[in-house]
């Protein structure tokens, strides 16, 4: 592969992207155990934690699926060039977030099922919901092929839609 | 310009050094902090206890940054063992390869985990006193949480290979995958 500055740039905001997604899926999942009635969360309080959640996520897409817009916006001197990196790199980068989530949410489900010892309904809830994090990473890695390959094929497709 | 892998690993060990070196000055500035509600009633918690527990942090990042920083080469002698695989470019000694980005995740969350683990350590201490914002269960809860994650990090240092190896069914289906 040969590296230069544009796909270093091209590699960056895709593996920004990817974590941002990555960030914002995960946060939604172990947080939904407080939608629950009986947790007694005002609907305020999540109106005011949903634009967190979702300008993770829309800051994700951009990165992720419109790399050219973001390109093009800060660099447009390196409008006309079309970089891309082999989906072997990709896949790589999508690995590697995925290990940081699944370290991460590793540590979180041991302090729920910690706090499991006494259950409620909501620690058990808690703990499913850490647990259904820790899948989406797990699953992440497990995928990590078949998600870069989604990505390259958005990529082509938006690129030729463009064209 | 080309880079040897030796020097790409130097890079990567000296950003985590600035990395600890503001977790340092972070710290710093909540033990300031906390250095301010001593004597304050109103506050829940016990500011001592709490003060202690953010020198041991303070000293721990202090330590971390000081190795990474300026014991560059020796940290990197005890990860990278064999380092007779340092000459080449990163291309041909397989830089782009996920076990080195596996063990940078890991070194993150090696750090991480023992900043965590040298805060708790002061409440463990049998001369500790008593915080009633930080009961026994909910140390053992978080002391269990960052022992988990000190314990795969060090996996993701020591056996990045064999991590590697267990993502092998999906990664290798295809043959674009630098090896490891």
């Amino acid at each position: 592969m040969t590296t230069n500055l544009l796909t270093v740039r091209w590699l960056a905001l895709k593996g920004f992207g990817l974590y941002c997604l990555a960030f914002s899926a995960s946060a939604a999942l172990s947080q939904l155990y407080l939608l629950l009635p009986r947790m007694g969360i005002s609907w305020l309080a999540w109106i005011c934690g949903l634009p967190f959640v979702l300008g993770y996520a829309v800051l994700g897409f951009l990165c992720v699926f419109r790399t050219r817009v973001i390109t093009r916006t800060f660099w447009p001197e390196d409008a006309p060039a079309v970089t891309k990196a082999p989906a072997s790199v990709l896949t790589g980068l999508v690995t590697l977030i995925g290990l940081y989530f699944t370290i991460q949410e590793a540590g979180i489900v041991a302090l729920r099922a910690w706090e499991a010892r006494q259950p409620d309904a909501y620690v058990i809830s808690s703990l499913v919901c850490a647990l259904g994090a820790f899948a989406f990473a797990v699953w992440m890695i497990r995928r990590a092929k078949d998600i870069a390959e989604f990505i390259q094929i958005a990529d082509s497709m938006w690129q030729s839609a463009r064209h | 310009m080309n880079i040897t892998v030796h020097q790409v690993r130097d890079l990567a060990l000296r950003i985590f050094g600035l990395f600890c070196s503001l977790q340092l000055v972070m710290h710093i500035a909540r033990t300031v902090y906390l250095v301010t509600l001593v004597g304050d009633i109103s506050y829940p918690g016990n500011p001592e206890n709490e003060m202690v527990a953010g020198f041991a942090g303070i000293f721990f990042y202090l330590l971390a940054t000081y190795l990474l920083l300026f014991r560059t080469s020796d940290l990197m002698n005890l990860i990278w063992r064999n380092s007779n695989t340092d000459l080449g470019t990163p291309s041909d000694q397989g830089i782009v390869s996920l076990s080195f980005w596996v063990q940078v995740v890991g070194l993150y969350f090696l750090l991480l985990s023992l900043a965590e683990i040298a805060s708790l350590i002061w409440y463990w201490l049998p001369g500790a006193g008593s915080d009633p914002m930080y009961s026994s269960d909910y140390l053992t809860g978080q002391t269990l949480r960052s022992s988990v994650m000190l314990a795969l990090a060090a996996t993701c240092i020591r056996w990045p290979n064999a991590l590697i190896c267990l993502f092998r069914p999906t990664l290798m289906r295809s043959n674009e995958v630098p090896k490891p």
